[in-house]
């Protein structure tokens, strides 16, 4: 059993600040500087959780937040790793995966089933669809680490950006002494550690991040380092990975017994937190780091009962003969079978070839594995080493520097030199202005091991391999057997490798089962990669604080006020309609557009895309980017403008307005302003045209003031000449609006005498309450983009994007009016000459039927013999007619006047409709040239 | 730590863009910086100032208006290769040694590295958003001048307040550039 | 997240960019048959190797030239775009 020693020097722990907590409902008591896991074995309690699949209690296995077996439930937070976690007064800590508690566990019956439980498992099991809900909830139910809470509140956890020249990953021997050294050169150094506490500090220079640790390292030395409360993301000029090495388990019969546990958790729970791992202490090791452990315990008074090696000659005679010396009993070349328990499920001894030893704790040291997960996320490559017995890194990327264990240096001294040179020649890598493009890996001295000693196989299994999944060597061979013979289906197949711990302390042992079954070298069999992130990071921290852009006009307060109902438009938010009291939705859309059509109605209109171009190829410009022709259009006047891409395919549309000789002003489509705008930027620097294109899309806003009164209501408030002889439909003219210096433009896409009135966006709001205060004598109502909608339908104008898709072209959308193809060149010309010749496959046309049909809707399909013919675009009934208007895109046979065309709607039913000429209203578009006389 | 943020809206400001755009505004008496994506002093203090977006865009901001409402009135007059540009931002004060931890939580770019006598003008991305950036002041007493579109305007006031909220010592609402 | 050296703006994270694809030279309207029209239009070539790639700075809306090894996913030059009409002119 475990416990806790008097004070000793340099223990991380405040033997003045008692904490106490609970564990599965018992108080106990730790200290200040504890975690979790120290705390409760320094109280003796020895069983922290159950495993995976079978239930079986299980210990301390690495102390190192490597293992899944000290995993916890802290009050409502779920998988709190407990080897990691500080301890905190008042916890209220539970053990995860049991079923009615940790002791007395009701799932354990699992263990005694498990040679009904092979490998593949589930594979085998539940290829019947039948039986597989049962299964699954069972399995559901069994399984699983902790509880989530629905009612948790919602935290917004910071993320940050951070910067350093050189960042150091791992803050032991190697990775200190690298910090130190390159932060002596005067580069901003990062050092991140998973320990609560390092030797460096920030006296040296380095930007010390304990608790922390890196979760995976990504392209340009980019890492996501995961502290307590937030992530950070740094950018870091050179890496350097001292990320050490992982001690592996030694396999033999219940060699998951509490009380069994690695060399290196003995040290760490002795060194940090002054507890003893037992009482006569059992040392079972492959490597030198076994002895150097024994020496440690044996220091702070513990007794070794046994130290066995399993190499047949000893890979540290010094270490051996100091420890004989010192009355310990060494065994060279035995191997451990069986592990015995006592009453408490915990280790009592372990039996060997030759003889049983008693004793209440066992270190196993089954040599290292690298660390070398990060490393190879950021484009390294390992290399095993026959004489270390690793995987050692064998390339490195550009500014990716290692130094330490994971070079397989585990000597101090050595690992300290190396880690200086490491430090100082990623500042220098840091530091040039022009880095040199590689960085070379540091001669390393590795310590002896011997090879990987033979595992006999316990045909009782449990001896096992992978801790979290609860995988035995029978498993890993069987699978090898069944034919998953490579590593790769290996780890699929038995899961080897998938817990949480991403085969920290399990890969290395199944490649070198399946390495030893098919007579192959390491290199030969390989190992999986190991993907970020480094260590299971909490949903929060990834999530981290989130940006959602908004924008909003700045008549958005006064739309509020209106009531308005809002809906999304990309990143806008724009009036759907104004609510108004004891109305319905239908009511309030078809009263905006009736005040449009008999009186005046004000839309705001600032979403569109507002872009200037100047110079004196402004005009030939347009001319290539756009469809029809502007450098011919007058001074004052506008003109229709289509966007194609080089297929011939609409993709935008607006207004292009000559302000002045060598300057237009044209709107773009809500939606399709900063692809547009972008994409004329790029047009421009291709072609190099002496032109300049300015974005003022939300630096101007614009509103559309529409209906029969809307020139009565400017006049009031304006000096311009409103006179059709002064300025025409489409015409376009500067002058002061309210106070505002403004663009009017007469437009006419909701088919009345309208204005659109473009100022800057610190006047909006005072010209919009103008218009507003103007427009009381002639009952103005603010429309929204509904109402705006059934208005433009009404005139049979299409909307980019609704009525036409990804493959229409002007043809098909009967806008080859807005086309001259006699230009010299522009975008999307060459297709549609090809296009012209080839004729439409498609027409968008008119329809209308007599009465309301409120179940035809968008994208209802038009069928003719039985085949699709076509889709509805846009429909609605209007009131302003009295009957159902849409359009259509159907098949050109279908597209004559007076065709009845059959629309499917959704319950099944037909409907039938009649193609019809557009516009709908006011055919000849009387109204908005001219107005009428109200 | 602690920072404080400002909307400022006592500046009139002006845009200029062009080929001509350098030389006229220098025939005009108003000192222009250098260097593409840099900044100068056009008044007293720093709070006058051009900066120069790309090689032949400038941005004005001045507490005093009539200067620049004089460029105004020139430029009616077409001048070939200079063309007014519409500048309507939102503009924002960040200051304090918090500063540049606000901006770490919001944006990718190192500009606790910029080095105030190198007056460097920063085109970036923040929080989706495009903003120019111009730091300020010296290392001790860090400035960061803010503009983007005014449409999103409310969104970075909202999000900048959230995000300093921990050391807001005096939010000032509206204030000036000083 | 890699990164990107901006002519204009320096290096920073690829996220403040845009990319539109290839540079590649528009046969003559004129000139070409159908098939090399509709090649240009359609067909993009997937082959790893050396691609030059235009690239858009999305703050300030500055366009320019990205070399890019995409066999090895790095960057080996990136220009302004007058550097581009200069080859072209040679």
């Amino acid at each position: 059993m475990m416990y806790r020693l008097p004070q000793r020097e340099g223990e991380w722990i405040d033997r003045t600040r008692s904490l106490a907590f609970t564990f599965e409902g018992v108080r106990y008591e730790g200290f200040a500087g504890d975690t979790i896991t120290s705390a409760l074995s320094a109280a003796g309690v020895m069983i922290l959780g159950r495993s995976f699949k079978y239930h079986r209690p299980r210990g301390i296995l690495s102390f190192a937040n490597h293992d899944v077996n000290a995993i916890f439930q802290v009050g409502p937070v779920p998988n709190v790793r407990g080897d990691v976690t500080p301890l905190a007064d008042g916890m209220e800590v539970l053990a995860v995966n049991t079923v009615g508690g940790l002791q007395s566990d009701r799932a354990q019956w699992i263990d005694r089933l498990g040679r009904f439980l092979p490998v593949g498992f589930y594979y085998k099991a539940f290829n019947s669809k039948r039986f597989f809900p049962r299964w699954e909830r069972l399995i559901r139910n069994l399984s699983g680490l902790g509880q989530i809470s629905v009612d948790a509140p919602r935290l917004q956890t910071p993320k940050r950006y951070a910067f350093c020249d050189v960042l150091v990953i791992g803050g032991g021997v190697a990775g200190e002494a690298a910090a130190r050294a390159a932060a002596a050169t005067g580069a901003k150094v990062m050092l991140v550690d998973e320990s609560t506490r390092v030797s460096a500090h920030s006296a040296d220079g380095v930007d010390v991040l304990t608790s922390s640790y890196v979760a995976g390292v990504y392209a340009d030395r980019w890492a996501a380092v995961i502290e307590p409360h937030r992530m950070t993301k740094v950018r870091a000029g050179a890496i350097v990975f001292a990320t050490g090495a992982i001690e592996q388990p030694i396999a033999f019969h219940n060699n998951d017994l509490p009380g069994i546990v690695m060399a290196g958790a003995a040290q760490r729970l002795l060194q940090r937190h002054s507890i003893a791992v037992g009482r006569k202490v059992l040392v079972v090791t492959t490597h030198r780091a076994g002895y150097e452990a024994a020496v440690a315990l044996l220091d702070a008074g513990l007794s070794i009962a046994h130290i066995v090696e399993l190499n047949s000659t000893s890979v540290a005679p010094d270490l051996s003969s100091l420890l004989i010396q010192r009355g310990v009993k060494v065994v060279v070349g035995d191997a451990p079978i069986e592990a015995e328990r006592n009453a408490e499920g915990c280790v009592a001894a372990v039996h060997f070839a030759g003889e049983r030893i008693d004793c209440d704790a066992v270190l196993m040291s089954g040599g290292w594995a690298a660390a070398a997960q990060l490393l190879l996320q950021a484009g390294g490559k390992t290399a095993f080493d026959d004489a270390a017995q690793m995987h050692l890194p064998s390339e490195l990327p550009a500014g990716c520097f290692v130094s330490g264990a994971i070079n397989g240096l585990f000597n101090a001294e050595a690992a300290c030199m190396e880690g200086r040179t490491a430090g100082r020649a990623a500042a220098e890598f840091a530091s040039a202005t022009v880095p040199p493009s590689g960085s070379s890996i540091i001669a390393r001295s590795s310590s002896p091991v011997a090879p990987s000693p033979h595992r006999r196989q316990d045909p009782r299994g449990k001896d096992f391999i992978d801790f979290d999944e609860d995988l035995q060597v029978k498993d890993i061979e069987n699978a090898i057997h069944e034919g998953f013979d490579s590593i790769e289906l290996l780890k699929r197949y038995t899961t080897v490798g998938m817990g949480p711990s991403q085969g920290k302390h399990s890969n290395l042992n199944a490649a070198r089962i399946l390495a030893g079954k098919r007579g192959l070298s390491m290199d030969q069999v390989g190992l999986t990669t190991a993907r970020p992130m480094y260590h299971p990071v909490p949903m929060k921290h990834l999530a981290g604080r989130g940006f959602t852009p908004e924008r909003a006009t700045p008549i958005a307060p006064r739309h509020s006020d209106a009531g308005a109902v809002w809906m999304l438009a990309g990143n806008w938010r724009r009036p759907e309609y104004y609510m108004r009291e004891g109305e319905s939705r239908e009511q309030c859309i078809a009263g905006e557009v009736a005040v449009v059509r008999n009186s005046v109605g004000l839309i705001d209109v600032g979403t569109l895309g507002k872009i200037e171009v100047h110079g004196p190829d402004a005009g030939a410009f347009l001319d290539r980017a756009y469809a029809g022709r502007y450098s011919d259009l007058k001074v004052g006047m506008t003109r229709y403008g289509l966007l194609l891409d080089e297929a011939g395919t609409i993709v935008d549309d607006g207004v292009v307005a000559r302000l002045h000789e060598e300057s237009f002003y044209f709107t773009t489509t809500t939606g399709g302003s900063a692809g547009v705008y972008r994409d004329l930027l790029r047009l421009n620097a291709l072609w190099g045209l002496n032109c300049s294109l300015v974005n003022v899309t939300g630096h101007r806003a614009a509103f559309n003031l529409a209906g029969p009164r809307s020139r009565d209501l400017l006049s009031a408030m304006t000096s311009v000449n409103l006179n059709d002889g002064a300025f025409p439909y489409l015409g376009v003219r500067e002058g002061i609006v309210g106070a505002a210096n403004a663009r009017l433009l007469r437009v006419g896409f909701v088919g009345e005498l309208g204005y659109e009135i473009h100022v800057p966006h610190s006047h909006a709001q005072r010209v919009w309450d103008g218009l507003v205060e103007q427009g009381r004598k002639f009952d103005l109502r603010l429309f929204g983009v509904e109402a705006q909608r059934v208005l433009r339908l009404e005139k049979g104008h299409f909307i980019i994007g609704q009525d036409t898709d990804g493959l229409t072209n002007p043809f098909e959308a009967q806008a080859g009016w807005a086309v001259r193809m006699q230009k010299p060149f522009f975008i999307g010309q060459r297709s549609l000459r090809l296009l012209e010749r080839r004729g439409p496959r498609q027409l968008l046309v008119g329809f209308e039927i007599e009465n309301a049909v409120p179940a035809l809707k968008e994208c209802h399909l038009a069928i003719d013999n039985g085949e699709i013919a076509g889709r509805v675009t846009s429909v609605t009934y209007s009131n302003t007619l009295g009957k159902t208007i849409g359009l259509a895109m159907i098949k050109p046979s279908l597209a004559v006047l007076g065709t009845k065309l059959t629309f499917r709607v959704t319950d099944g039913s037909t409907v039938t409709a009649t193609v019809c000429p557009t516009p709908f209203f006011d055919h000849d578009n009387q109204r908005q040239k001219f107005g009428v006389a109200a | 730590m602690s920072a404080t943020l400002q909307q400022v809206v006592n500046l009139a400001r002006i845009g200029f863009k062009g080929p001509n755009a350098a030389a006229w505004l220098g025939e005009q008496g108003i000192p222009l910086p250098e260097r593409a994506n840099s900044w100068c002093v056009t008044g007293d203090d720093e709070q006058d100032i051009c900066v120069r977006l790309g090689a032949s865009e400038f941005l004005l901001e001045r507490g005093d208006g009539n200067a620049l409402r004089k460029l105004q009135a020139e430029i009616a007059a077409h001048i070939p290769g200079v063309y007014p540009v519409l500048r309507e931002d939102c503009a924002f004060v960040i200051a304090g040694d918090a500063a540049d931890d606000v901006l770490a939580q919001m944006c990718n770019v190192n500009f606790a590295a910029l080095r105030a006598e190198a007056r460097e003008a920063v085109m970036t991305l923040m929080i989706g958003v495009a903003v120019t950036v111009v730091p300020q002041g010296n290392a001790a007493q860090r400035r960061y001048r803010l503009w983007c579109d005014p449409t999103f305007g409310d969104y970075v006031w909202s999000s900048l307040n959230e995000v300093a909220g921990p050391y807001l010592i005096d939010t000032k609402s509206p204030g000036g550039a000083r | 997240m890699k990164q990107l050296r901006c002519p204009l703006n320096g290096v920073r994270p690829v996220s403040e960019f845009a990319y539109a694809g290839e540079v590649r030279d528009m046969p003559d309207p004129d000139a070409c048959t159908d098939p090399q029209w509709a090649d240009y239009v359609f067909n993009r070539s997937g082959v790893p190797g050396v691609k030059r790639e235009w690239w858009c700075h999305i703050a300030s809306g500055y366009w320019f030239i990205a070399e890019r090894d995409t066999a090895r996913d790095a960057v080996i030059d990136t220009y302004p775009v007058e550097k581009l009409r200069e080859v072209h002119r040679a």
